[in-house]
């Protein structure tokens, strides 16, 4: 008998995966059931087999040129917010001085609701791709900032004593120490910013789109095509799932030494 | 790098702490005034909150004195610097690097595309003279997270020395380790000493690791921290390697000087705390 409930124990390898396999197939056989039994219209429950089919419809004509530009985007707008929101993050985790100038700020701002910026990025930017990659960006850069400057500050101080007493200068201290000790979890930090751009499509796409899964959910909408919403939902889902997936063999790697 | 001659002058410090809601300034050292000659083993001992810690990090130039200042061959402390080699009690070494990267890290620092090659090589060779030195040449592939407690030390040991520092500062480095490991490490260390010509500062509470280990221990009392009294290891018996040997009345009444030192200085204290809390009471 394996003991599946003590707490914190770890359990075999097959029982895991199981148990993984399970969390999807019950709500799907809960989903078949519910349907068979005719309680709701089609309209708003469409059965997992209508569901399947519109799938087949949509990748027979543009779903793949849909996730695409919409896989474009969200790389986009997350790409961009990494590549300035992680050295910002540090520097803020690292010298009070930027932490004093940038952190209340960049509070303030991260609790805007990132569609609340449609109408000024319609506004400043226009209606073309930017527009999108730059309501994704405004998603997910605030967030960065503020865990990365966290993660940097997670950093033991005697790890910083000890590369100055070993004639480190505030530079290579700030490179050989401070970055390369908070790496792994900076790049946790984006693989779950990552999740979140991509929740942000939908609302990019609100900004004059006419490709993309988010436009297309929000088109099905308006043509009360129920099983093509649940279409994008669920590739979106999928999408992530890989995107998540791709990060932590990543992860296993490039930090190796975390798993020691 | 030779010589290490520490003059320690007139070194005050103390710390502001919260006391009852009241920020109040608790003087930690109070005009500490040492003389270290070039190669000398000093162990400092006393009760804890003596400030035998503060010491040893005023040396390292990670705090600063309030007054008074320290030198190194005349060279004042400013500031850490990889002149003065750090051991403390918890292990250090970077999780993100393995063993030998750990150990050539002070070096690697310095070497840049334009080194000369025999920089380099120095470098691999005081490395791997130091691996060889401390028994790490089975874990210098691993991370240090894979090292138990004192193979951490040993290799943080040899990190703090791969640059020749003119001093290593050592902060109770086997405070976290089991009685029997600790007793290897005087070994190791000890042989270490013989080979390596530096000036050490160790700072611990085990009055019986500094008698094996040092040349010269200083008693600090506590409250604030004042040099009590000082004690040489030469009259003790040595075997043929050249340790002391611990099962010997000799010994034993030296351990007991320097416990009795220190007790004293606890209950001289206590006294002056009472003596102070009476007085407060009747004013």
């Amino acid at each position: 008998m394996i003991a599946l409930t003590n707490i914190r124990d770890s359990i075999p390898r097959w029982v895991y995966i199981s148990f993984s396999i399970a969390g999807f197939i019950i709500p799907l056989a809960v989903w078949q059931i519910i349907c068979s039994m005719h309680i709701f219209s089609a309209l708003f429950l469409p059965s997992p087999e209508r569901v399947f089919k519109s799938f087949e419809r949509w990748a027979a004509s543009n779903l793949w040129e849909d996730t695409y530009i919409s896989a474009y985007r969200v790389v986009s707008g997350f790409l961009l917010a990494a590549a300035i929101g992680v050295p910002i993050g540090i520097y803020i985790g690292t010298f009070k001085m930027v932490e004093a100038m940038l952190q209340p700020i960049n509070d303030f701002i991260r609790y805007m609701p990132a569609s609340a910026f449609i109408p000024l990025v319609l506004l400043w930017i226009g209606i073309g791709e930017s527009a999108k990659i730059s309501i994704i960006f405004i998603g997910v850069f605030f967030q960065i900032v503020v865990m990365v400057a966290d993660a940097v500050r997670n950093i033991p101080q005697k790890y910083i004593e000890a590369a100055y007493t070993m004639g480190a200068k505030k530079g290579e201290v700030l490179n050989h120490v401070i970055f390369k000790g908070a790496a792994p979890d900076i790049f946790n930090i984006l693989r779950v910013n990552m999740g979140w751009a991509w929740t942000y499509l939908v609302i990019a796409e609100m900004v004059a789109a006419d490709r993309g899964l988010g436009f297309a959910i929000l088109q099905a909408q308006r043509f009360m095509d129920t099983p093509k919403i649940f279409v994008g939902i669920i590739i979106i889902g999928i999408l992530g799932l890989l995107f998540d997936l791709s990060f932590r063999i990543m992860h296993r790697i490039f930090f190796v030494w975390s798993y020691k | 790098m030779s010589a290490g001659a520490v003059d320690i002058s007139h070194i005050f410090k103390s710390f502001r702490i919260k006391e009852r809601k009241k920020l109040v300034i608790r003087p930690v050292l109070d005009d500490i005034n040492l003389s270290i000659r070039p190669g000398e083993k000093v162990m400092i001992v006393g009760a804890s909150g003596c400030g035998k810690s503060t010491l040893l990090r005023l040396v390292a130039g990670l705090e600063q004195a309030a007054a008074g200042s320290i030198s190194i061959d005349g060279d004042v402390v400013n500031g850490p610097g990889a002149d003065r080699g750090v051991v403390f009690q918890q292990s250090t070494l970077f999780p993100w690097m393995t063993v030998w990267d750990n150990i050539i890290f002070s070096r690697r620092l310095r070497i840049s595309l334009n080194s000369r090659d025999e920089q380099v090589s120095r470098a691999v060779y005081r490395s791997n003279a130091l691996v060889t030195l401390m028994g790490l040449e089975r874990s210098v592939e691993l991370y240090p997270n894979q090292l138990s407690g004192g193979m951490q030390q040993r290799a943080n040991i040899a990190r703090a020395l791969v640059s020749s520092p003119k001093v290593l500062l050592m902060d109770e480095p086997f405070g976290a380790l089991d009685a029997q490991t600790r007793e290897t490490m005087h070994k190791v260390v000890n042989h270490l000493f013989n080979v390596e010509k530096t000036t050490v500062m160790f700072v611990t509470h085990d009055v019986e690791e500094a008698i094996v280990l040092g040349d010269k221990i200083i008693v600090l009392s506590a409250n604030p921290g004042r040099v009590d009294s000082v004690f040489t290891t030469e009259s003790l018996k040595r075997d043929e390697d050249g340790i002391v040997i611990k099962n010997d009345s000799v010994f034993f009444d030296f351990k007991e000087q320097i416990l009795s030192r220190i007790r004293e200085t606890t209950t001289l204290r206590a006294t002056a705390d009472l003596l102070q809390m009476v007085a407060k009471t009747l004013v």
